[in-house]
């Protein structure tokens, strides 16, 4: 299974809230990630996504000026971006977002609070399925 | 009923690409769900017509809802249903025929009621699996990091509720307020912390109902939010004690506010008022002729929306019904964000340390140019290079200067509720209006203005602005206007604080003010020195004692804060129209305009704001008095000489002023001669404290590095001036 990962890839936090990016930071450190840049709104990440070769994008959905569902319906629009891997963190209660995130293309979610094994779990379904697609 | 053929033609290759979608499904690939979903969203806006197939449709969702949520047990089973449906809608385009008849839709039905489909649906418990034990995060940092951002976000919500409760139907406003909870709740559940999840738990629940306008807008809903917020700014509060001392977290008692949230929630929203009963309060149509058109309405074969048929009968016109339409929606939201730039968080300590170097180093390169080897080589190269330093240098320090500089807004938005609660508390109806919020001042500034700016707007809620009776009574309408504006003006920041209220009685405050004999009876004083009476020690116009303005503290305390920083405080007022004060100060604490003058051997900096003129006077104009030492004339005006060089133990003791230069400084009103030897010239001056031990010292407001590398310290005004009067020989 892990080498379904390639471990030394950029992955982007997105998060207003600069508590919650340290946090799935250190996540994903645990996980075994190295290369973690963080963004502080969905403009943000758009950027940096433009500017640098990110490998996966963790993202929040309730944002200020560009939200996570803009984001990846931006991510998705643009043939560079089209097939970046997208997660969407979300809170419980909340499965509407869920589901419209799904019908836009994000490739897997997790509701807050989570463990390292499930982000790692939907990290490694994510990255399967691209392996067989 | 079968669909059209050129549309039947597009529905069977959107079906075909979801059949062989369909067979690759598997439970945790999220994204081919999605695309199927999204697939099958697009299909049912094309057949929304045919609505025999609306409960498939909504079947397919709802399985499929369950499998992107894990919501279904038996997921083989949910996959398949989607595959029969798919099958079945092929079959009908091909057909025509709904239900197809034979063996496939009965054994969609069969799976159907195994997942518990069809009309009332099975409400699954969300699985625990994903939320399961919360990792304790034993990282003091973390929470460290996470207290002041929580903290800032709380003070955001205060200004939005306020807002919202204004314009109860502004989307965004909600979404903001909603915002900082549910993020505080994430975090909180990352950090192990139950109480404050629980407590944001439940306002964003409550608001998320509001959002979805089955809770309304009340000054109940907003006051319960309000005092939410106080309460998780406590238990942040508790958290910071319970991690400097590393105790363990006081355990709040959330169920009162609880029970109030779930009361809120209760009473459920009143529906948005109709567009044809809002016409007729404002008169634009007559009840009847309304309900003849709603009457119409009902009858016609389509649904022709009512203000297009009231327009179309020519009972009201357009612009009326468009008006009515924008008021029925709201008003629109406060003006769009501006695109928040960039930023990147740094300790203020490395900030301040930056600006103390780059005021070194602008010193240092001063000192260079002033080299007396340096200026002989008389090297044009070198004397162009040595300006472009000195202009890059002197850029260099205004960017790091302006580092610490933030907007005033922050410390504005404060006084929103301040305002909201004052007004309540005091039955006032006020509005206030926040103007150049954008305007920046030094960080160390925004904390010092804070409490004079609490007083005055205490003050003006309370004294200034009238009760909404007396406000009718004299024409006014009902709620009074409180108007906080900043602005740059020179080197100095501006802070308006207006009111359109009552304006001071200026026989009350003279027959008060010599009452405490503040003033000699009898004596004619303009009206701004009437005014100004009101920052005297001692002096209080309120006739009676409120819970908010008897504080025991006057405005005279405000003055001397101002006076403090190095600011002024003005008044100006007009009876029954309301009252200004004027805070003018300066935009940073650290650095000064200075004059750099020459005593003895030494050289002193004098604050430029305090000096009125420098002159050298003519041998008469100066006197001796017995009993109040040496005085100068000035313009027929006498002030007290105060010599430098005998305070400080320099130079001559008994240079004769007339050899001597006399520099006029003022400050509250007094003015006074210092006699000096010379002037040397004006600079920008980084302030340098002395240090513990010279903390003491009057006369002495800090010290400087000058450009040849010498110390120079910098006089403080009100000190000399205490000292003149301790001792008048000088």
């Amino acid at each position: 299974m892990d080498k379904i990962i390639d471990y030394r890839m950029k992955v982007l936090v997105v998060d207003d809230f600069a508590t919650m990016r340290k946090i799935v930071r250190n996540i994903l450190k645990q996980i075994g990630f190295e290369n973690i840049i963080e963004a502080e709104d969905g403009s943000a990440a758009l950027r940096m996504i433009k500017s640098e070769p990110v490998g996966l994008v963790v993202t929040d959905w309730n944002m200020p000026n560009m939200s996570g569902l803009s984001l990846l319906t931006e991510i998705r629009a643009n043939p560079d971006t089209a097939k970046l891997p997208v997660l969407m963190v979300t809170a419980e209660g909340l499965k509407e977002n869920v589901m419209e995130a799904v019908k836009a293309g994000v490739n897997n979610y997790v509701v807050k609070p989570f463990t390292a094994e499930v982000l790692q779990e939907k990290i490694e379904t994510i990255f399967k399925k691209q392996a067989s697609a | 009923m079968a669909a059209r053929a050129q549309d039947s033609q597009k529905l069977a290759t959107i079906l075909e690409e979801m059949a062989l979608r369909v067979v690759m499904l598997e439970e945790e690939d999220i994204q081919g769900l999605g695309s199927f979903l999204s697939q099958l969203e697009d299909l049912q806006t094309q057949v929304t017509q045919v609505q025999e197939l609306a409960p498939l449709f909504q079947d397919m969702n709802e399985v499929g809802k369950r499998l992107v949520l894990h919501e279904v047990e038996a997921a083989a089973k949910a996959l398949e249903l989607l595959g029969q449906g798919v099958a079945l809608l092929q079959t009908w385009v091909r057909d025509g025929e709904w239900p197809p008849p034979g063996e496939t839709w009965e054994a969609y039905r069969q799976l159907a009621q195994e997942l518990g489909l069809g009309g009332e649906v099975k409400q699954v418990e969300a699985p625990p699996a994903e939320t399961a034990e919360a990792p304790v995060w034993d990282d003091p940092e973390l929470v460290a990091n996470f207290l002041p951002e929580a903290q800032e976000h709380l003070e955001g919500i205060e200004t939005h509720l306020v807002y919202l409760e204004q314009h109860p139907n502004d989307l965004e406003t909600i979404n903001a307020i909603f915002r900082p909870f549910h993020t505080i709740k994430g975090v909180a559940g990352f950090l192990n912390l139950p109480q404050i999840q629980e407590l944001s738990h439940e306002v964003e629940w409550l608001l998320d109902r509001v959002r979805d306008g089955q809770v309304m807008v009340s000054v109940k809903l907003v006051n319960l939010v309000l005092e939410a917020v106080d309460l998780l700014k406590a238990m942040l509060d508790d958290l910071q004690g319970a991690l400097t001392a590393g105790r363990a977290l006081t355990t709040f008692d959330l169920a009162p506010i609880k029970a109030r949230i779930a009361q809120v929630n209760a009473t459920s929203a009143a529906p948005a008022p109709r567009l044809g009963e809002i016409l007729v309060e404002q008169g634009e149509l007559s009840p009847e002729d309304l309900r003849d058109t709603l009457t119409q309405q009902k009858t016609a074969p389509d649904a022709t929306p009512i203000g297009e048929m009231l327009v179309q009968d020519g009972k009201v016109a357009p612009r009326k019904v468009a008006e009515a339409l924008v008021k029925q929606l709201g008003p629109a939201g406060p003006a769009s964000e501006a695109a928040v730039p960039e930023t990147v968080k740094v300790d203020l300590s490395k900030v301040d340390n930056l600006v103390d170097l780059m005021g070194e180093l602008v010193i240092v390169q001063s000192q260079v140019r002033q080299n007396q080897k340096i200026a002989d080589l008389a090297d044009q190269k070198l004397e162009r290079d040595l300006g472009q330093m000195a202009r890059i240098t002197s850029d260099l320090q205004k960017i790091s200067m302006s580092l610490r500089m933030v907007p005033i807004g922050t410390t504005f938005r404060k006084m929103v509720r301040l305002v909201r609660d004052l007004s309540h508390k005091v039955g006032k109806e006020v509005d206030l209006i926040l103007e150049g919020e954008d305007t920046e001042i030094d960080r160390s500034m925004v904390e010092a203005i804070y409490d004079p700016l609490v007083h005055l707007v205490r003050n003006s809620v309370d004294h200034g602005l009238e009760s909404p009776e007396e406000r009718g009574k004299k024409g006014k309408p009902a709620s009074g206007r409180l108007v906080l504006r900043a602005f740059h003006q020179g080197g100095d920041i501006i802070i308006e604080i207006e009111d359109d209220g009552r304006g001071l009685n200026r026989e009350a405050i003279l027959a008060k003010a010599t009452e405490r004999g503040l003033i000699p009876p009898g004596q004619t004083l303009s009206p701004e020195k009437i005014d100004h009476l009101i920052f005297e020690p001692g002096f209080s116009t309120a006739p009676t004692v409120t819970e908010i303005s008897g504080r025991g503290v006057g405005l005279d305390v405000v003055k001397q804060t101002i006076a403090r920083l190095r600011g002024k405080i003005d008044i100006s007022s007009k009876a029954g129209e309301g009252t200004r004060f004027l805070l003018r100060l300066p935009l940073t604490l650290a650095i000064i305009d200075g004059m750099v003058v020459q005593v003895g051997s030494e050289r002193y900096i004098l604050p430029t704001v305090g000096v009125r003129e420098t002159l050298r006077p003519a041998p008469e104009d100066y006197f001796t008095v017995q009993h109040q030492g040496e005085l100068i004339r000035v313009r027929e005006q006498l002030m007290p000489l105060l010599r430098l060089h005998r305070l400080f133990g320099v130079g001559n003791p008994d240079v004769p002023p007339s050899e001597a230069l006399v520099m006029v400084v003022e400050h509250e009103g007094e003015k006074r001669a210092l006699l000096v030897d010379d002037i040397l010239g004006k600079q920008e001056i980084v302030i340098k404290s002395l240090g513990y031990f010279f903390k003491d010292q009057q006369g002495l407001a800090g010290g400087t590095i000058l450009g040849d590398g010498r110390v120079g310290l910098i006089l403080d005004l009100a000190g000399l001036f205490r000292l003149v009067c301790a001792t008048s020989d000088f």
